[in-house]
């Protein structure tokens, strides 16, 4: 639409128009030079056409004067009336045709050829003079006189005759002067007409040639373009066109389309590559969750074979005995027995007395593992041993204090302080460290109740050195088992140590009626 | 093609053809105009003269046509010039009747053949004066002559070869003159020089000079001196009324070695008659002055016709060119200190 107005606003002109007009012009200049030539051969016979005329005015003359000669010589031999009337009409004949002449003169451009003229009609003017004399003079039959004047006469007529003999010659040389001038003037013209002719045939071969590029330039450019692009190769150049006509139109239709299927086309190629970095990703995601899959399973896979892992411990550690080996074998031992406490499904109770069996492998397996750089005390109060509690509670707590308590520690030797104790009908158990604390956004973390994660730990999966389940899990499930949320406290500050207590209400063990969910 | 340079081409090639266009019209106008023309020259002249002469003598015609023009100028006169040629059919008398029949207002006329004296007085009849120029018709109805006075130019020339022989025992003396006219005649022109010479030359007892005729031709002419050497080998002095006589004297003296003998005037001047001067083959010529003789043949017609007055006799000076005044005189038209008659 908008092109449209846009070419039609401007100086749009269609091929037909051209054509017509172009048609049009060389015909009427050529009609033009045709006319010119014509004239100009016209006047070159009208030129000639007066030449003749000319001889034919002086024959004329000539005749009109020897008839006047023959009838008064007539009238004067036999003076009859007759003759009388015929001489007076030659006469008179005479006289016009010498006043036709002055009329001639006034037509000419040649001074010479006028006073020659003016001389002939004296001289007729004399004849005619002489004649009507002789007439008089016979009629008066004064016949002396009439002899006389018709001598006179005869002499005037000789000399007009010899004269309008000469003119005629002089005639034919003016003529011919005058024919150089007009032949220089008609060459002229013919040049000039030639040349007429050759510019129009020029500015026609201009015009023809624009003409006719304008038309198969651009058809040819859009052809080539067409292929290319239908080839596939869609960047194509601007075909050119500057005639302001259809094919102006016709090539800008062109241009902008090649343009919007180029640019269609990129986008097309953009989308299709958006797409397959998107379905790349995509890939990769799966790939990751797959992996990650993988590696649950692996794990999973891993956890279903932890019996197969304690029975070959404790085959180890009784080969470590046969060998006399009896340190480790008592370490494997212990190692093998953490393991398979781990290995318990979480949802049943235990005793206080398993747990702390348990946690005493871990001290001493710890104990191995530090030596003398943590130091680590246990203490119990015997009649709390058979009151149920969640199964893996302390361990965690313990392990929290090694791991991220002491286990920084540098500069002083790390102590951890475990007291089960029972205090006003509560299981109390403290597990206290001079570790590094932690920090109170951590403790934020930790306490939080919909988060899973351990502070600087990953979720709740594999941790480095852990049993896997943090204070978050242990506060779920304690608060699942005893349905009560205020059990567990943690007093810690950054360098300040860590202080976890846990007041546990007292549960018999014969109590085997409460059911708990697994948590965790 | 650039759009530019066809627009260019296009208006150049456009304005090229308009161009030629409107110059084909302005031609064919021309030729429209000259082919149906307006009269340029202005038809209503007052006065209509007949100037009627016998070419017998190119150059010096051409001269005294010249001279008549030039006093034609600016006054409202046409001068029709008639002009005689040797055997054509128009001879001097005839343009005479002509001119008479056609009723000029005036006629001025070469007369150097008697018999055109009643032709003249015919043409007086009929009021139309008549002017003679070159030789003098003294007995006709002329109104005037114009041209040079031949009597006196033969006399000078006698006393100049007088003179050039002084000291000779005898004077024996050539004249060379030409046949002129129609009919071969001496024309009053030359009898008028030849009689002045002869006045010239009669005193002390000189010789009847011999009187050779010839034709105006340089050939005859040679004949004619050949033939008068020949038989007459004493001969003092040579007088050639006309250039070709002049001419042929000195060559066939210059042939048979007699410069220094014989001495030889002659009339006319010419590249060829200057060198003989020069080289002293030729004691002097006479030379006329053709143009005055148009100039103020026209002139006193002019008068005569406005204003009834007329001089009748004018005598055109002549130089006598020698040694010494060859270089002051280069083919002027008027002559400087000359004879005064």
């Amino acid at each position: 639409m908008e092109s449209n107005t846009e070419l039609q606003s401007g100086r749009s002109f269609s091929i037909r128009w051209k054509m017509i007009i172009h048609f049009l012009v060389f015909m009427v200049l050529i009609i033009f030079i045709g006319i010119y030539l014509n004239l100009a051969l016209k006047m070159s016979a009208r030129f000639f056409v007066g030449l003749l005329d000319d001889s034919r005015n002086l024959e004329t003359i000539s005749r009109k004067i020897y008839a006047v000669k023959y009838f008064t010589d007539d009238f004067l031999t036999d003076g009859n009336y007759f003759t009388l009337d015929k001489c007076l009409a030659a006469n008179t004949e005479l006289q016009e045709a010498a006043d036709s002449l002055s009329d001639h003169l006034n037509g000419t451009d040649n001074e010479e050829k006028y006073y020659r003229y003016l001389d002939l009609s004296m001289y007729l003017a004399s004849i005619n003079q002489f004649s009507e004399m002789t007439v008089r003079a016979r009629r008066d039959n004064r016949m002396e006189q009439a002899y006389d004047t018709d001598y006179k006469m005869t002499e005037a007529i000789d000399l007009t005759n010899k004269y309008i003999r000469s003119l005629m010659s002089q005639n034919t040389t003016w003529g011919s002067e005058r024919y150089k001038l007009i032949t220089k003037q008609t060459k002229r013209i013919e040049y000039i007409a030639y040349l007429l002719a050759l510019v129009i045939g020029l500015l026609s071969i201009t015009f023809c040639i624009n003409f006719s590029m304008g038309i198969t330039q651009p058809l040819e450019q859009i052809a080539k373009n067409a292929a290319e692009i239908a080839a596939g190769n869609f960047k194509v150049g601007a075909v050119f066109s500057e005639s302001n006509d259809e094919l102006q139109i016709i090539t800008r239709a062109f241009n902008r389309m090649s343009r919007n299927i180029s640019e269609l086309f990129h986008e097309i190629q953009e989308k299709a590559k958006l797409e397959r970095q998107l379905k790349e990703e995509k890939m990769r995601n799966l790939e990751v969750t797959n992996l990650l899959r993988e590696s649950e399973i692996q794990m999973l896979q891993a956890q279903m074979n932890p019996h197969f892992l304690y029975n070959t411990l404790n085959a180890i550690s009784q080969v470590a005995i046969l060998e006399d080996a009896n340190e480790t074998g008592d370490l494997i031992k212990a190692v093998a027995r953490l393991l398979r406490y781990n290995l318990r499904s979480l949802d049943k109770p235990v005793t206080v007395q398993d747990e702390v069996d348990n946690i005493k492998e871990y001290i001493y397996i710890m104990g191995v593992r530090y030596g003398e750089s943590i130091h680590c005390e246990l203490t119990t109060e015997g009649n709390l041993l058979k009151y149920l509690i969640p199964c893996m509670v302390f361990q965690p707590l313990i392990e929290n204090a090694y791991l991220h308590g002491v286990a920084g520690l540098m500069e002083r030797k790390g102590e951890i302080k475990v007291e089960i104790l029972d205090q006003d009908e509560v299981l109390h158990v403290v597990v206290s460290d001079n570790g590094v604390g932690i920090s109170p956004e951590k403790m934020k973390q930790v306490l939080a109740q919909g988060s899973l994660e351990m502070h600087g730990s990953g979720n709740k999966t594999v941790q480095a050195d852990s049993s896997g389940l943090g204070l978050v899990n242990i506060r779920k499930r304690l608060t699942l088992f005893y349905q009560r949320d205020d059990l567990l406290t943690i007093i810690s500050g950054p360098g300040k140590g860590t202080q976890v207590e846990l007041k546990l209400p007292l549960i018999e063990e014969d109590r085997q009626h409460v059911q708990f969910d697994d948590c965790g | 093609m650039g759009k530019r340079i066809t627009v260019l081409l296009f208006l150049l090639l456009g304005v090229i053809t308009v161009s030629l266009i409107l110059l084909l019209n302005g031609l064919l106008q021309n030729i429209a105009q000259g082919l149906v023309p307006s009269t340029h020259f202005s038809a209503e002249k007052n006065f209509r003269i007949a100037f009627i002469y016998q070419n017998n003598n190119g150059p010096f015609w051409q001269q005294v046509t010249r001279g008549a023009a030039k006093a034609g100028k600016g006054h409202k006169v046409h001068i029709s010039y008639f002009e005689s040629v040797h055997g054509q059919e128009f001879q001097l008398p005839d343009y005479l009747r002509l001119a008479t029949l056609a009723k000029y207002d005036g006629i001025i006329i070469h007369a150097e053949d008697e018999r055109i004296a009643p032709l003249i007085q015919e043409a007086w009849l009929k009021r139309i004066p008549t002017i003679v120029i070159a030789s003098d018709l003294p007995d006709s109805d002329r109104i005037g002559y114009v041209g040079t006075n031949n009597y006196r130019a033969g006399y000078v020339v006698g006393k100049t070869l007088m003179r050039a022989i002084h000291g000779r025992s005898t004077r024996r003396f050539a004249i060379i003159s030409p046949l002129l006219g129609s009919d071969m005649q001496t024309s009053v022109a030359e009898s008028l020089k030849i009689f002045g010479f002869r006045e010239a030359i009669s005193s002390k007892g000189t010789n009847i000079p011999i009187w050779e005729k010839s034709e105006p031709t340089l050939l005859d002419s040679i004949k004619v001196v050949r033939n008068l050497l020949d038989k007459h080998p004493e001969l003092d002095g040579i007088y050639a009324t006309y250039a070709e006589g002049t001419v042929a004297a000195a060559r066939v003296v210059m042939e048979k070695n007699l410069t220094r003998r014989i001495h030889i005037i002659g009339h006319g001047d010419s590249s060829e008659i200057r060198w003989y001067i020069k080289a002293g083959v030729i004691d002097a010529s006479v030379v006329e002055y053709p143009y005055q003789i148009g100039l103020t043949a026209v002139n006193e017609m002019l008068g005569y016709l406005k204003e009834n007055k007329v001089n009748i006799s004018n005598n055109i000076d002549v130089i006598i060119l020698n040694q010494s005044n060859l270089r002051n005189f280069q083919n002027t038209e008027e002559p400087r200190n000359g004879i005064k008659h």
